[in-house]
Parts: structure tokens; sequence; C-alpha cells
């Protein structure tokens, strides 16, 4: 079951709060109902993040079943990689739980210790070996232009990260506002052997903050990178894409 | 890290309160708290007569994946130091009618790294370092590679200088990509290596804690690092050795543990710096070690007084006897 499982998430990193467009909390939920998680990780430097823009990061991440994390800009790198891996453990842990649920009638944190730390040592081996598609929606609105650079180093750091894990991986990056249109742009490296932050230095951040469009538009695309996966092997086993 | 969702959601335990486990049904007495993380809080709590560590956190896979590591480190025949805090027990509490997570280790009473230099001097860091690897060789022995080495997951006993990891959240086996990684430490972010956890990772870190101690980098210049290339910053890691390669005699080893391509595993390292400590002039920090350890005393309680009084009976019916006899 491991290595078949196929993880889908979102990781939205903003430094504000949403102003146009549709609400970001009711796309997140529209995400998780379809088997995607949304995690958001808050800038606060600058303070331009404020209370309300911090009590829209928390519940959007409530709302899309992933975690919510409030940093300064120098901790991205490392608060990115650590919001990929426990989001994966916590959609993992839903899994497995459900299993359970259906095998004997307990969800996990009803069973006795020591069952639990061998459900826990499965759900790691899982969070290594599955299949990850994740897509980062990055906030690229005019209060993110001093940020950019640490950004685009914490992109590229990220796919060190996904590189290392032994399961395989796509990444697909958004950024928001649109140059053209009313939510994300998505970037696609033609280039293989580059990485997508360097695509990223071009960006001049301008504009407001349509957090529930692009939010909407990495649903979408996470959507159609299933029913692209679903036909690669056509045949195969459905009931592993358990998420 | 600033996450009210979190400080919302770990419970916050007061001392003197009591708490008690759902499975093994032991009970805690909180003393105080001794730290927090990123996966939550750790607290000093008094487990029957002895003190020990309870950490509570939300989440559950986390905490049963640390039992498990200390576990298997305690039991393995090749183990022969100790690395990390003894477990007692994972189990639940319940509070405010909510189930938490809590793991409960042995208590290290010491200081972490950075403080520990701080307070005896520069000249103790080639026998910190030493203490490090010899717990790493072991560790790398069994396939695992501990990660996340920051100063405060080492912790040393002020008196005995003798030092154990704490926070076990981050080992990680060779096979598998690194879980957790502090910028500042993290051999890919610097641009000198993978993210794949193996022996040189570890062998980096500490390098890099190293030079935290003795030519210390700032977090502006951290901060600043972060928005550059790893290649740039690779540059600049060079030369800020080159600049500092005067400052102490552990620089040159320091060097060649950060180096580009890997040359030294925790084996050359532990060799490095018996050599360094073995130089004259060392020796003061060698003897100085093996000064005894302060006797801890056990808190007087109730199971005392008894003791007491159960003495103090049987003296007196001795007593009684003898007197009875007598006359
Ligand atoms: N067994 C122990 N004995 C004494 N102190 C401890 C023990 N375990 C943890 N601590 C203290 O509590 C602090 C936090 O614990 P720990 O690092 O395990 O938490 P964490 O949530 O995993 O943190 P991090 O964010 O550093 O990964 C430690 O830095 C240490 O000072």
């Amino acid at each position: 079951m491991s290595s078949e499982t196929v993880l889908r998430q979102i990781l939205l990193v903003t430094d504000g709060c949403s102003n146009v467009g549709s609400d970001p909390v009711r796309a997140a939920k529209t995400g998780i109902s379809r088997g995607i998680s949304t995690s958001v990780i808050g800038i606060v430097d600058d303070g331009s993040l404020g209370e309300q823009g911090k009590r829209e990061a928390y519940e959007i991440a409530e709302a899309g079943g992933g975690m919510c994390r409030i940093i300064s800009v120098a901790d991205l790198s490392m608060t990115m990689q650590m919001v990929t891996r426990q989001t994966m453990q916590l959609t993992l842990q839903q899994v497995v739980n459900e299993e359970l649920r259906n095998l004997i009638g307990k969800p996990t944190d009803e069973l006795a210790p020591d069952v639990r730390t061998k459900v826990a040592a499965m759900v790691d081996t899982m969070a290594e070996e599955s299949e990850l598609h994740m897509a980062l929606v990055i906030d690229v609105s005019a209060s993110m232009a001093s940020k950019m650079a640490s950004v685009r180093e914490a992109v590229r750091d990220m796919e060190f990260g996904l590189k290392a894990r032994s399961g395989r991986y796509h990444l697909y990056v958004f950024t928001y506002p649109s140059a053209y249109s009313m939510s994300a742009d998505e970037h696609v490296l033609e280039d293989q052997s580059g990485s997508i932050a360097d695509i990223l230095a071009h960006i001049r951040p301008a504009g407001n903050t349509p957090t529930g469009p692009a939010l909407l538009a990495a649903i979408d695309r996470l959507l159609a990178s299933f029913v692209e996966r679903g036909k690669e092997d056509a045949g195969g086993h459905m009931r592993d894409y358990v998420v | 890290m600033f996450d009210p969702l979190r400080e919302k959601k770990t419970p916050v335990l007061s001392p003197g309160m009591v708490i008690q486990g759902k499975w093994k049904h032991q009970t805690y007495r909180v003393v105080r708290l001794l730290g927090q993380g990123a996966n939550g809080s750790v607290y000093l709590v008094w487990r029957d007569q002895v003190q020990a560590a309870l950490k509570i956190g939300p989440d559950v896979t986390a905490l049963a994946l640390e039992y498990t590591h200390l576990e298997n480190l305690a039991i393995h025949p090749l183990s022969t130091c100790k690395l990390g805090p003894a477990v007692f027990e994972l189990d639940d509490i319940a509070f405010q009618g909510v189930s938490w997570s809590i793991l409960v280790m042995e208590y290290i009473a010491g200081i972490p790294i950075d403080q520990f230099i701080q307070d005896k001097g520069s000249n103790w860091v080639p026998l910190c370092l030493l203490k490090i690897a010899r717990m790493m060789e072991q560790l790398h022995a069994l396939g695992y590679s501990f990660c996340d080495l920051k100063p405060a997951n080492i912790l040393f006993d002020v008196q005995t200088a003798q030092a154990r990891f704490v926070d076990f959240g981050g080992i990680t086996h060779h096979t598998q990509a690194v879980k957790e990684f502090t910028e500042a430490y993290d051999r890919a972010w610097w641009g000198r290596g993978s993210r794949k956890a193996d022996g040189y990772y570890d062998v980096f870190a500490l390098g890099m804690l190293g030079v935290q101690l003795v030519a210390p980098i700032s977090r502006k210049a951290i901060e600043y690092l972060s928005t550059k290339a790893p290649l740039e910053r690779d540059f600049w890691l060079d030369e800020h050795l080159r600049t500092h390669r005067l400052i102490d005699k552990v620089v040159p080893t320091l060097i060649k543990m950060v180096a580009r391509i890997p040359s030294m595993d925790s084996k050359a390292v532990i060799a490095d710096m018996t050599n360094l400590l073995g130089k004259k002039g060392d020796l003061s920090v060698k003897n100085e070690m093996i000064l005894p350890a302060k006797k801890v005393w056990r808190r007087f309680d109730v199971t005392d007084w008894w003791l007491l009084v159960a003495v103090f009976t049987f003296v007196s019916v001795l007593f009684l006897l003898l007197w009875i006899g007598r006359s």
C-alpha cells in the first residue's frame, strides 16, 4: 500500500489577508472534500499580516485539513520542509485511521500505545515513500516585494528536500495575483535541469491578494494531475489512491 | 516560533498539578516547564520518587516515533554509552475533556552546549565535540543519523561534562530524507551536499556547531544568506572560515568536517579531537572532567517519614524486650 499511495497537498505562502475574489476558506474546504489538503505559512515581517491575516491563515488551514505556521521570512526554508512533512504525516495518519476503523472499528487515538507505535512507524515509511503531488501557492502581491529573494531560495531548497525523498514527486508552482487573469499563474519549468526557483526571480510583485481564486486554480491543477496519472496506468489499482 | 493555534491547543500544565496516564495509570506531579519546541512542551515531573521529563504535544505520530527510537536505542546491544534519555512510557492523559499523547522519559539535568561553552571557555570545545562524535558514531553504526543537531538539542552536565542528546524527533534512517533541520547546520542549505541522511550529514552539522561555538555566524548573516543561492552561501562560508582560521586551534578540523567533499566520518572526528586534547595545555580540561559528580539528593517525602517511624518503633520494641528480659 505504501509505495502506491499518492498524496496531494497545497502549501500557501502569504504575508497578508485575501482582499479580492472568492473566499479562501471555502476554497480550502472544496480542496479537502476532493482529497487535497491545504497548509498555510504566514510571514510576519513588516507586519502586513496583522491579526486578521493570522486568523485567516489559521481558518484556511483548519478548513483545509492542514497545518498553519506563522514565521519570519528567515525561517522559511526550514518551515516549508517541516510543514510539508507534517502535513503528509497528518494526512497519512487519517488514512490509516480510516482503514483501522474499517478493520477493527477503532481510531488510532483509542489504540493502546504499543499498537500506536506500530502505526506511527508505518506512517513514517509511507511519508518517505509515497508519491507527492504538491502545489506551492505563493503570494506575490506588492507587500511581498522585499521577501521575494528569500521565497525564491526557499523554493529551491524545497526541491532539495523533495529530491532527497525516495518517493516520486511533482511540484506545481503558482503565483498570485496573476499578470493576466483574476486568479494565479502557473509556472512550468521548460529546462528540466534548472530549478523552478529561477523563474520566480523574474516576477515583479504587485497588485492585490486574490487568495481564494489562487487556491481554486491549484486545486484544479492537482485534480487534473489525478486524472492524468489515472490514465498513465489505466487499469491500475484505483483503490490505492487512498487520498 | 509563534503559533497561537498550537499554544491554544497544547495544554498548559501548572506546577503542583497531578495527572494520570490512561493506559498505565502512572501518576505524575508537575514541577515546572522545561522547554517548548515545535512539537510540544516538556515538563519536569515527579514520577513516584524519581524526577522525569514529560513531553506533551498534539502530534500523536511524532511522539510515538520518538518513543520507538528511544526504546530501540536503549535496548540495542550495540549501545555502549547513553545517547539520549531512557524512556518510561508512552501514554495518554485527559485534559479538560480532551485526550493528549504524552511521552515520559528520564530527566536530563544539563545545559545546552552553547551555554556550557560560554561558562567554561572555548578550550572545552574539542572535548565537547569529541563527546558528541562518540555518541554519533554509535548512532551511525546502527544506521541512523541525528540530523537536527543544534545547541538546544545537546545537553551537558555541568559537573561531569557528560553529554546527552534530547529531542529524537529528527532521527532518520540512512535510507531516508532528512526530516528536520535548522538552516545554519544543514549541508544542503550551504550548498555542500544532499539532504539524504548519512553519517557525513551529521559530521557536517557537528562541524557547523563547532563553528558556532568558536566563530559564531550571526542571525543577521543567516538572514542575509537566506536571500542568496546555495553557491553564494558556500563561498561565504569559505570566506568566514578563512578569516577565522587562526581564532582557535580546532578550526582546521572544523574546515575538514564541513568540506564540500566529505572526508571525515565520526571516527575520524574522534581521532582528531583526541589528538587536539592530547596536546599540552589541555590537560586541565581533562583533569577537571574527572571530578566526581555532585550527589543530587532526593526529596525527603512521606515514604521517608514512615521509614523513620518504623525504625524508631523497631528500636523502642528492642529496648522494651531487652528491659523485659532483664527484669
Ligand atoms: N529528557 C529531557 N530532560 C531535560 N530537558 C529536556 C528533555 N527533553 C527535552 N528537554 C528540554 O525541552 C526542550 C524542548 O524539547 P524538544 O526539543 O524535545 O521539543 P521539540 O518540540 O521537539 O523541539 P524542537 O522545536 O527543538 O524540535 C529542549 O530544548 C530541552 O531543553
